[in-house]
């Protein structure tokens, strides 16, 4: 058995544990940990390999929906999901933190550069925000590695009169080799892993990988429960993996302050293992995905499509009417195959046609409820994620279907896919040759498994409120009625944050890391 | 194939693993692939598919298909019409099998650089083994 002590743990080290453990380390001389379920690969083990990669993600890829429907990805390496993204990269949007306050109490969280929340100087999200962006060299690429799939996507759009914008995205010196979402062999990604992860360890942070964290330690005195430590397992480090700092074996760390950063569907899942108490019924409640739905289009030519950045362009167009992005990606083979409708010789010879191919999709903010949720069951070796698309999502959805056919034909595609198996046209499955059969899509009914929806941006699990009896979580990201436990990832967020999530979650992340160094008296004694 | 059990911890039985091959014989193979080896599609030939689909006559009535048959005595467009029914069955479960095996069946072969120049995909930059 090892045994850690330290002020701050921390639970996970993808977008918030990382810089929240960095952010601390940095002003303070707080002894934190961070520990991280996965293994710590490098630049040197990323081998632009679909196969070999996806280790890189929960459950190797496999997490999905409780009926199987939504493939809901995640990382689950040092950098988590930053290090397997697309580094689609978008600033917190103030409007939405703005209704957070309103309708969930929140404090603070003020878009003054000049604000000092708390009473501590220049604590504001804005101020966050900044230098999360600097750190993470947040910019909007030239054009050097716009490929022929954004380049279409683009000309689609400006076709039918739809906006279409460059993304900014957090990377230098990038080559355009088009891997992304397989870890960048090239540290050009400015993914937590090569930022705040040497910023933390250069501070003095202790990196416990291979460990998985299985229960919170809480002791019950007569103030309440308060949380002081984990019981963990260190695994065997897997080869390819940077050394780790402790033994394969049972681990117990103690902290004065545990921050679970695991991500919106494992930092929940920790909470109702450990028993942590739960008068209303909130852990897990009100999980949004951002439903994602792709289409592929056929070109006459050959488009540089795999190659080059994934994401240089996407659509706001139709965000303020009907709440979805159309986002510029694409696939290696293997998921594109997955997400090419049939199987047999029919969908050979549209996988015939990659090299011709251009791919987008539209990303939706889902409407929250809570039967939407994610739950550890007993015996169930992973959490059980509940997930059913609402009524007013499958129509907006369908609208999207509709446009995206149009914008593919518009680009100049002789024939547009949707990855449904529904039979829309006279044709087997969702294959159109024709802008004139867009409208089709106004069929679809999304039964669960017949057309592929995926999900890449789980939040809002353990929702902050400042009323018990609609979140977890107070502003400061402290669980209502147990001391010594904060949460700090994308599942403090209320609902959806509004957009690809990871500069937002950074930024929370990195002004409760200066709030807590503001407030230390609150949560040490030293 | 073995790789793909790694991850997945799949049932390691033959049969079920050659189901599964027996599917992406389906799907690519049997189609003539110029790109396989000889060696790989005589292994696909010795496939038992009779785990994946055993007493299935229900489907095979509503399919059409003659009854009392089995998977190996179907023709390929026989099979493919049997294995078509599972993508819009009104059963969910079905649905979902299909497209799990469906998954599996694709990592395991758009992961064969073999198949890479059949849809004009060059692969890595770089070419190192992982360690993985
Ligand atoms: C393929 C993909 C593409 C994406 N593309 C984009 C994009 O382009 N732009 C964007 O903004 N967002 C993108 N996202 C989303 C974004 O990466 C995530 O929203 C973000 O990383 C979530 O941050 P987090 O801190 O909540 O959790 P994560 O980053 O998921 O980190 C949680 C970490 O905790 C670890 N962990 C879990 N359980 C335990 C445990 N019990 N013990 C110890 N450790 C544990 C996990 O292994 C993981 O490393 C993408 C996500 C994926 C998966
Ligand atoms: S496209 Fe750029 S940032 Fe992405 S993996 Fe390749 S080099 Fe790295």
């Amino acid at each position: 058995m090892s045994d850690i002590k330290c002020d701050v743990l921390v639970v996970g080290s993808g977008a918030a544990g990382t810089t929240i453990a960095a952010t601390i380390a940095e002003t303070t001389d707080l002894s934190v940990t961070l520990v991280e379920k996965g293994p710590y690969y490098g630049a040197e083990f990323f081998n632009q390999n679909e196969l070999d990669m996806m280790t890189l993600l929960a459950q190797n890829g496999a997490r999905a929906t409780s009926d199987g429907a939504i493939p809901v990805a995640g990382g689950e390496c040092v950098g988590g999901g930053t290090t397997v993204n697309y580094a689609l990269s978008f600033d917190p949007i103030p409007a939405v933190w703005q209704r957070w306050r309103r309708q969930y109490g929140l404090n603070g969280f003020s878009f003054d550069l000049n604000a000092n929340d708390y009473g501590i100087h220049r604590l504001n999200l804005a101020t966050a925000r900044d230098e999360v962006r600097k750190k993470s060299n947040v910019h909007e690429p030239s054009d050097l590695h716009v490929n022929d799939n954004n380049r279409v996507f683009a000309k689609g759009c400006r076709a039918l009169g739809v906006s279409a914008r460059k993304f900014e995205l957090n990377m230098r010196g990038c080559i355009g080799c088009g891997f992304c979402g397989q870890g960048c062999a090239y540290d050009a990604k400015r993914g937590t892993l090569v930022t705040y992860l040497p910023d933390a360890l250069k501070n003095g942070v202790r990196l416990v990988h291979h460990c998985s964290v299985d229960k919170l330690r809480i002791e019950h005195s007569r103030v309440g429960p308060r949380v002081t430590g984990i019981t963990g397992t260190v695994a065997p480090t897997k080869p390819g993996s940077r050394p780790n700092s402790a033994a394969a074996g049972p681990i117990s760390i103690e902290a004065s302050l545990v921050i679970i950063s695991a991500g919106s569907i494992e930092s929940p899942a920790l909470l109702q293992r450990s028993q942590v108490p739960d008068p209303f019924d909130r852990i897990g409640r009100g999980l949004v995905l951002h439903p994602s739905l792709p289409i592929a289009g056929i070109f006459d030519r050959r488009l540089r499509n795999y190659r080059g950045i994934t994401g240089s362009y996407y659509s706001d167009h139709f965000y303020g009417s009907h709440g979805f992005m159309l986002e510029c990606l694409f696939d290696h083979p293997i998921d594109a195959a997955i997400a090419i409708p049939g199987f047999g010789p029919e969908h050979f010879n549209l996988m015939r046609n990659y090299g011709n191919m251009a791919g987008f999709g539209a990303m939706l903010v889902d409407t929250p409820s809570d039967e939407n949720r994610v739950a550890a069951l007993a015996g169930v070796a992973n959490p059980v994620i509940e997930y059913r698309l609402s009524e007013p999502d499958k129509e907006r959805l369908r609208f999207a279907a509709v446009k995206m056919v149009e914008i593919m034909f518009a680009a100049g595609a002789k024939t547009a896919i949707l990855t449904s198996h529904e039979p829309l046209t006279n044709r087997k499955n969702a294959v159109f040759q024709s802008s004139s059969e867009a409208a089709l899509c106004s069929k679809l009914t999304f039964a669960p498994n017949e057309t592929l929806i995926s999900s890449a941006h789980v939040q809002a699990s353990l929702k902050m409120s400042e009323n018990p009896r609609t979140g977890m979580a107070n502003s400061r990201g402290e669980v209502h009625g147990v001391h010594g436990l904060m949460v700090c990832d994308s599942s403090a967020f209320p609902t959806s944050c509004g957009a690809n999530p990871m500069i937002a979650i950074m930024t929370l992340a990195r002004y409760q890391g200066r709030r807590v160094v503001g407030e230390r008296a609150r949560y040490f004694a030293k | 194939m073995e790789r793909v059990n790694g991850l997945f911890h799949l049932d390691n039985s033959p049969a079920f693993s050659g189901s599964l091959l027996a599917f992406s014989s389906l799907s690519n193979f049997v189609t003539g692939s110029p790109e396989l080896s000889a060696a790989e599609k005589s292994v696909v030939r010795n496939i038992d598919f009779r785990a994946l689909v055993a007493r299935d006559d229900g489907s095979f009535r509503a399919s059409g298909l003659s009854q009392g048959a089995t998977f190996e005595t179907l023709s390929e467009s026989e099979r493919a019409r049997y294995i078509g029914l599972w993508s819009q069955s009104a059963f969910s479960t079905r649905r979902r099998f299909y497209g799990s095996v469906r998954a599996v069946t694709f990592i395991a072969l758009y992961s064969m650089p073999e198949i890479w120049p059949a849809i004009s995909y060059a692969g890595p930059l770089i070419h190192r083994e992982t360690t993985a």
